[in-house]
């Protein structure tokens, strides 16, 4: 049995995590040391390997009280504070609130909420097209992008068809949110503080931090070069897709019982093979 | 390059390669062609056009990250032997792969094959291959510049095994030292060298056509979109992918599956911008090439092989690229940029639902398998479930015919 460390909103992060909120869960598995502890709910957790302390992050525009250096910096500071070698920093990137003990554990665990539903993917085949993308706020590059996408990927085998979809969502988001329209910098400045997130996050993951979720929502956005994807915005995207695949799997258990087509059985092939060699 | 004396009866055909030199056309050609190529007793064995797997575990004694080592090395065996049963009139094996065979390889290759072998090396002007082979190079492992790479490796051309920088170039590129290696090993009336001019089209299967005794105009390489070069646009973008991918926690089974095959293929499959540059070669390294093509035309004539074609083209400025240096690129179509996205979405989709993961999957594999392998058993249960609802009601109906029938 793990503990899962939580501390209270602090900063932009765990903005769910107030008294009330906890207090609504009516969950055994909850509880609080304030003397050990303080400002820090603990939730015991089965599945995890180790302790590990949870920060629920949205986009990076909400987490820095302004975007400069010195805005990522104070960040950068209160991710560290809360990192331990006995509880980890675990960063898991949500862009949708947390309403669920459930959606918590599953993002404490690294993977992405909601998950993967295999009814829903099951309702379609390869022969389904995959659906046009929304684009928030109406870029024309990232309209372009998503356009593109849907037009080139293929569904090479019936169960795929949501590999494919959330692999094209997955991507288009990234670009989205990437591609600034309303930029409160210069473009210029939107790079520079691009890449410093960039490797303020590459540090974070080279002390033991670690990240799961759309991370790239903690890069700050650029504007779009002449109708043009910046190419390391190209490259977050492709990531993303992979990213997404990796943190939305579906954990078969072992000891399932499996449906075997009787053309397929061991003793029935044989036969099959047998007979053909005659 | 019409005038070729076919291969006696019995030959076995090794076409060597080297990478870039037409070999995806030709295993193209050859593939399209095989039903034509069995009725004029040329076998081109295989259940692909390129076998490259194979061809890598027995000559180089590895595979591709993720793949079996053995299971490709008995599918090897299984090739040739099935080729050597059919007892063709002129057996074809074709890879580049074999042009990078260790002493092992090409040792187990040749006694396989037996004494009637016949190596076929085509070759292309250096100066041509340059900024493919970069650009390939790109899409598998970081490469610098195409300044710096090509700085790095001009520099290694009279000392091929001694370079850092992408060491297998001159490996498989001192096309002299090749010719060198496969007469020593099979002697030279054994070895033909094909020159390919790229501006004739129909010199390379022309040759081969007359190396197999085959009618003219029967090999036609198959138009392929999929192998086309990048633009320095795309490129960059590969090589930026391609430096973010090559570390943990990705592995090399999922950057070769997802990245290589996946990414590098999208790219290649969308039709490329018409307003991106393409890749330029500075012109000092256009002489510099030019100057070790002719180095090898010169080494290459007196081999003892036998050449098809004109030795001149290696160092005939006239086939030089595009010369110049690109401007460094920051951005780039959305469309290219949603191609590189949607050739590992598609590689994805293309994860087999098996009963379980292959071994030597990595992780993204691994999570896309876990996805199909559900929707799978899912549906697997329902067809189940429909089939026991189905019986029931079967055998519901024969109770109630059969009370009927009691009354």
């Amino acid at each position: 049995m793990s503990v899962l460390r939580v501390p209270d909103a602090v900063a932009g992060m765990n903005t769910f995590a107030v008294p009330t909120w906890w207090a609504s869960l009516e969950d055994e598995r909850v509880s609080r040391d304030d003397d050990e502890l303080p400002d820090v709910t603990l939730v015991e957790v089965a599945d995890l390997p180790a302790d590990r302390t949870l920060l629920v992050v949205g986009a990076v525009a909400e987490l820095l009280s302004e975007p400069t250096p010195a805005g990522l910096a104070a960040w950068v500071a209160e991710v560290r504070a809360a990192h331990t070698a006995s509880a980890p920093v675990h960063l898991a990137v949500s862009l949708d609130e947390v309403t669920s003990l459930d959606q918590l554990l599953t993002l404490a665990a690294g993977r992405r909420w909601p998950r993967f539903d295999v009814a829903s993917a099951a309702a379609h085949t390869d022969a389904d097209p995959v659906p046009p993308q929304s684009v928030p706020g109406g870029q024309g590059t990232a309209r372009a992008y998503a356009d593109a996408i849907v037009a080139q990927v293929e569904v090479l085998l019936p169960p795929a068809w949501q590999t494919a979809v959330d692999g094209a969502a997955d991507a288009t988001a990234c670009i989205s949110r990437a591609l600034d329209t309303d930029p409160d910098l210069g473009p210029a400045e939107a790079r520079a503080m691009r890449d410093a997130c960039r490797t303020a996050l590459e540090q974070l993951e080279a002390d033991g931090v670690t990240l799961s979720g759309p991370r790239d929502a903690l890069l700050w956005p650029v504007p779009a070069e002449r109708g043009l994807v910046p190419i390391d915005v190209a490259a977050d995207a492709a990531i993303e897709v992979m990213l997404g695949q990796v943190e939305r799997p579906v954990d078969l258990a072992p000891d399932r019982a499996l449906v075997v087509p009787v053309e397929e059985l061991p003793a029935r092939a044989l036969l099959t093979r047998l007979r053909g060699s005659r | 390059m019409t005038d070729v004396r076919p291969l006696p009866d019995g030959t076995t055909l090794v076409h060597i390669g080297p990478y870039k030199t037409g070999t995806t056309a030709m295993q193209g050609a050859l593939w399209e062609a095989r039903d034509a190529l069995a009725e004029h007793g040329v076998a081109y064995p295989g259940e692909l056009a390129h076998e490259m797997n194979a061809a890598m575990a027995v000559a180089l004694g590895r595979v591709d990250p993720g793949k079996d080592v053995e299971a490709f090395r008995e599918r090897w065996y299984a090739m040739v032997a099935a080729m050597q049963a059919a007892r063709p009139r002129v057996g074809v094996l074709s890879s580049e792969v074999y042009c990078e065979a260790t002493d092992d390889g090409a040792r187990t290759l040749l006694d396989v094959l037996g004494p009637q072998t016949h190596v076929v090396i085509t070759v292309r002007p250096i100066v041509r291959l340059l900024g493919s082979q970069w650009q390939q190079y790109g899409q598998n492992v970081p490469v610098p510049s195409y300044d710096d790479w090509l700085r790095a490796i001009l520099a290694q051309a009279e000392d091929p095994d001694g370079g850092t920088v992408t060491p297998s170039f001159w490996q498989r590129h001192r096309h002299d030292r090749l010719v060198e290696r496969w007469v020593r090993l099979v002697g030279g009336d054994r070895v033909t060298v094909i020159v390919v001019d790229d501006r004739d089209h129909r010199g390379l299967p022309a040759a081969f056509e007359g190396l197999l005794g085959l009618p003219e105009g029967l090999l036609r390489p198959p138009a392929d979109k999929t192998n086309r070069s990048l633009t320095f646009a795309e490129a960059t973008l590969m090589q930026e992918l391609v430096e973010r991918t090559s570390r943990a926690p990705w592995t090399s089974a999922d950057h070769g599956r997802f990245i290589r095959f996946g990414a590098a293929r999208g790219l290649q499959a969308a039709p490329p911008d018409p307003a991106a540059e393409r890749l330029l070669t500075p012109g000092w390294a256009v002489d510099r090439a030019l100057e070790v093509g002719a180095g090898m035309a010169q080494r290459i004539g007196v081999s003892g092989a036998r050449v098809v074609g004109d030795l001149g083209l290696l160092s005939d400025r006239a086939l030089a690229p595009a010369e110049g240096e690109n401007a460094p690129v920051t951005a780039i179509d959305p469309a290219a940029a949603a191609a590189l996205a949607a050739g590992i979405i598609s590689k994805l989709t293309g994860v087999h639902p098996r009963p379980a993961h292959r071994d030597l999957a990595g992780p993204v594999e691994r999570a896309a398998w876990s996805r199909h392998r559900a929707v799978a058993e899912h549906w697997d249960a329902a067809r189940d479930q429909d089939g026991a609802r189905r019986t029931a009601a079967r055998e519901l109906a024969r109770r109630a015919r059969r009370r009927l029938r009691e009354r």
